[in-house]
């Protein structure tokens, strides 16, 4: 198993946010709580994205990219459906199964994007015509030698290669692709393959919404409202 | 102590909320707070002022009555003060000061009347005025009639009254028998009608003064031997997150901000 750790360069919040807010709609119309930020949220209709892109635009970096880790969490199940679709879409892609997606945020304040529990099914991987291609005159024997190779031996083939830098290109081109139709809009500044060992108990259960992002939304909604309402 | 039934002949709920929701905004709103309401409206700041007599517009009457109520509730601490020190302006009233204060509806009738709870009566200050002081007067004559069957209570209701005769001694007695079987007594002084008419006077006037368009009807005084009930919320709980209003008056409220919103961002572009 691998995991897949996406740096991100460039990350469209307003996009991604316009992309998954149905599905954060959806969420929040089959909340039960009676409370004002719940029963505001689920009045608004075509008034609440303007309005919400504009509260959230006046949230620090950190509180943003707080909330965009909850958002993702919040709808992994569509997204992961969603990015399997693709995959399946094309030939390469349906040799490869994940887990799981979840958005960090790293000590330096950036995002990275880990797809865990990815699985490789090397005998379809290898019937792509892109892969073929992208080998050239080694397929054949690759082809040839893979079913005596162990799962490990294979793995590791597949890592050397995907850190190849002829072929980084051609994944992050891909990658950008895949993600944009899951409604992740973004630029991935690199990728790295590595070996997947490790629980990831944050890919399972009910997101938790961070604690301290509750005072600054509202800090930001009376901002919006002392400012362009009032 | 007392309490005092205030039952309510008319009532302005969207006046009330008026004169009410900026003070609570400056009393309640808190910047710093962990209550999303509180917070909010601590926030918004001055521009509170600006934003509630708006939205209250748009909320349906069915709402504000509910949303009177649970403000009144919620405000409970600082309405009360502002109450006593009302009070403490005018005759009669400034020897009154609560502890409580509560506006319900009677479900049955579908009348409104306020509870003011644990009053404290400054008897000193009571006695002062002359038309209390008359009335005194009256029901120490009533009490002292009651020892007439007796020799020793003959006696001593002829040394009473005597002693009454001169004005200045007046007070203290009455101040005595006032005090002697305490609140109960003071309730017969309250329900008479000469007393107790400017006392409702100025107490329609202390709560116009606080922001409560009531008109008083009748006040009905007894002896309070309620151990503080919880008439209020807890200072941290939020009216929206109480029983206080329904989820209809909820969704109302809410769908007024949402209005308010719609209506000023369009004016905006």
């Amino acid at each position: 198993m691998f995991s897949l750790k996406i740096r991100i360069g460039q990350f469209d919040s307003d996009s991604t946010f316009q992309s998954l807010w149905p599905q954060v709609r959806q969420k929040i119309d089959a909340l039960e709580s009676e409370s004002l930020p719940v029963l505001l949220l689920k009045r608004m209709q075509d008034t609440s994205l303007s309005v919400l892109l504009n509260i959230l635009n006046r949230l620090n970096d950190g509180q943003r990219n707080a909330l965009y880790c909850y958002i993702i969490a919040l709808c992994r199940t569509n997204i992961h459906s969603a990015l399997t679709s693709s995959l399946a879409r094309t030939e390469a892609g349906q040799s490869i199964a994940f887990s799981g997606l979840r958005l960090h945020t790293d000590t330096l304040g950036g995002l990275t994007l880990f797809a865990d529990g990815i699985e490789i099914d090397y005998d379809q991987l290898l019937k792509s015509r892109q892969v073929v291609e992208a080998l050239g005159g080694k397929a054949f024997l690759v082809k040839m030698a893979m079913p005596l190779l162990s799962q490990n031996q294979r793995d590791r083939i597949l890592l050397n290669a995907v850190r190849q830098s002829k072929y980084q290109s051609a994944i992050l081109e891909k990658g950008n692709q895949l993600l944009k139709n899951a409604g992740i809009i973004l630029t991935i500044a690199d990728l790295d393959l590595t070996e997947d060992t490790e629980n990831h108990p944050d890919n399972a259960g009910k997101p938790v919404f961070p604690a301290a992002l509750k005072n600054a939304l509202v800090d930001a909604f009376a901002d919006f409202v002392r400012t362009e309402l009032a | 102590m007392i309490c005092a039934k205030l039952s309510i002949s008319s009532l302005d709920c969207k006046a009330s909320l008026q004169g009410l929701l900026p003070v609570l905004a400056k009393k309640k709103g808190d910047p710093d707070s962990d209550q999303p309401l509180y917070r909010f409206l601590g926030r918004l700041g001055g521009s509170a002022g600006n934003v509630l007599p708006e939205l209250l517009d748009a909320v349906p009457s069915s709402a504000l009555e509910e949303l009177l109520l649970g403000v009144v509730a919620a405000y409970e601490g600082p309405l009360v003060r502002q109450i006593n020190s009302a009070l403490a302006a005018h005759e009669i009233s400034k020897s009154f000061s609560a502890e409580r204060l509560l506006m319900e509806r009677d479900t049955t009738t579908g009348n409104y009347h306020l509870m003011l709870g644990g009053i404290n009566i400054n008897y000193g200050t009571l006695l002062d005025n002359e038309i209390v002081m008359k009335k005194a007067e009256s029901l120490i004559d009533g009490i002292f009639d009651r020892y007439s069957d007796s020799t020793a209570g003959q006696l001593f209701s002829l040394v009473a009254r005597k002693a009454l005769q001169k004005t200045a001694n007046v007070g203290k007695i009455a101040n005595w028998l006032i005090h002697n079987p305490m609140d109960r007594r003071c309730v017969q002084l309250l329900e008479m009608e000469t007393v107790k008419k400017p006392l409702l006077q100025q107490a329609e006037r202390a709560l116009h003064q606080t922001g409560v368009c009531v008109t008083l009807e009748d006040a009905v005084f007894s002896f309070d031997q309620a151990a503080q009930p919880e008439t209020h919320l807890p200072e941290n709980r939020c009216i929206f997150d109480s029983a206080w209003l329904s989820l209809e008056s909820k969704r109302a409220v809410v769908d007024a901000f949402v209005t308010y919103i719609e209506k000023h961002l369009k004016e905006a572009q």
